[in-house]
């Protein structure tokens, strides 16, 4: 596929499938990258992608993106199948720089010195804002946590939280329930302390 | 389902908008990517022209199913519990925690969200204040999904031979996504549906709004061009 704009591909053909079942077909890629950058880059930011390696790590999540479209079984789960190749891409990413990358360090929050967008005053404040985040994230267990984030800042639904984390919808709506409870939690005893100095 | 309080969810509004990228950081990608995977896959006109309704996708047959429907699959026509992520609505959060956290299988799970009807919303009650205000560039992400969904769900019926269900099915694609990504694909879905009804004259009136030799119109030609029974 690589070098050819990528349309519509029929499962059973690409799968080898003789039957003349249903047909997947799916958008080409330059809708599916347009559509999906701004998450695909997000979700790589909040997963723990340091700045200096966003371009090469998101560059790396649409080129498999582009390689395994075709595989995809559930069109109508497009944003949890490629939260999947976000989480996959960047833990394999992390794997290989984990000598470099100091534990428990989920939001990188360094300075982006090639990023002309804000101001430093606005990139402090905002690095501010992804700390914090970070630590309080950091007070969920990871079940919590992972629905948390994809709901409340990815922006994933639930049903396509709970189709990203391959857990049962009522699950994740149960741990939805007391990650949020466990994030309030979390930031009145953060304000308590900022109130205590 | 417990609610966030306006503190929270301020701070994970900063945080969603410090997440996202800049236009700097898109043209970056973007040109790297077109660098490894050619310009056939990022076109460079991409980013200021048009969703890319005149290409079309290129449809392929799903199998001789009935001869007026033959080659009309459009998109995947998946299974028949399968709802899609983004239009299957949350239940309501009462219904959801009294029945949590069982062990069910993801099907059943997804059956449950299915059985559901209010309407989608991302994690909060519907009584939740807050959920409105968590609505932004990922619902238009959502579209996408709706639009494949809606038009798989009408090609499925088309390779049933149930072309009045299609028909329903792309009117309200037509009415939720007027200039939707997929109008082009809508259109010549419509026009092959229309002609399997043997309403062949208003066929082959949405069949002329269709590029000549697009994937689409040659498609729904076919349908269009066999005697009505």
């Amino acid at each position: 596929m690589a070098g050819h704009g990528f349309h519509a591909v029929p499962l059973s053909i690409v799968k080898g499938d003789p039957s003349p079942g249903p047909t997947l077909m799916l958008p080409p890629f330059q809708t599916i990258y347009r559509q999906y950058f701004d998450f695909v880059w997000a979700s790589a930011r909040r997963l723990g992608v340091p700045s200096e390696a966003m371009d090469d790590v998101v560059q790396e999540i649409f080129v498999v993106i582009h390689t395994k479209m075709h595989s995809i079984e559930k069109p109508d789960a497009l944003r949890s199948w490629i939260y999947g190749v976000v989480r996959r891409t960047v833990s394999g990413h992390r794997r290989s720089r984990r000598a470099e990358v100091s534990n428990g360090r989920s939001l990188d929050a360094g300075t982006d010195a090639e990023s002309p967008e804000p101001t430093p005053f606005e990139h402090t404040e905002r690095n501010a804002d992804l700390e914090l985040l970070s630590t309080l994230l950091n007070e969920l267990d990871e079940p919590k946590r992972e629905v948390f984030a994809l709901v409340e800042v990815d922006e994933l639904t639930v049903p396509e939280a709970a189709e990203a984390l391959q857990i049962p919808l009522n699950t994740a709506y149960s741990r939805l329930r007391a990650a949020r409870q466990a994030f309030e939690a979390a930031l009145g005893r953060h304000e308590a302390r900022n109130k205590g100095k | 389902m417990a609610t966030l309080t306006p503190k929270a969810r301020e701070l994970l509004e900063k945080s969603r908008s410090a997440l996202r990228p800049s236009p700097a950081d898109r043209d970056r990608v973007e040109s790297a990517l077109r660098s490894q995977l050619g310009p056939s896959a990022l076109p460079l006109d991409m980013s200021t022209a048009p969703l890319p309704r005149a290409l079309g996708w290129k449809l392929v047959s799903g199998g001789a199913l009935g001869a007026c429907l033959v080659g009309g699959a459009l998109f995947f026509a998946f299974e028949p519990r399968t709802k899609p992520a983004a239009v299957v609505p949350a239940p309501t959060v009462s219904a959801a925690i009294a029945d949590a956290p069982s062990a069910q299988s993801s099907d059943a799970a997804s059956a449950a969200a299915v059985e559901t009807a209010a309407p989608s919303t991302p994690a909060a009650a519907p009584t939740s204040s807050s959920a409105p205000a968590v609505q932004s560039a990922p619902r238009r992400q959502d579209h996408l999904a709706q639009e494949v969904a809606l038009l798989s769900q009408a090609t499925s019926a088309l390779n049933a031979g149930r072309a009045q269900d299609a028909l329903k099915l792309l009117d309200e694609h037509q009415r939720e996504f007027p200039n939707g990504v997929l109008s082009v694909e809508r259109r010549g879905a419509k026009a092959q549906a229309l002609c399997a009804l043997g309403r062949l004259s208003e066929g082959r009136a949405e069949l002329s709004h269709l590029a000549a030799g697009s994937p689409a119109a040659a498609r729904a030609s076919q349908v269009c061009r066999a005697p009505a029974k």
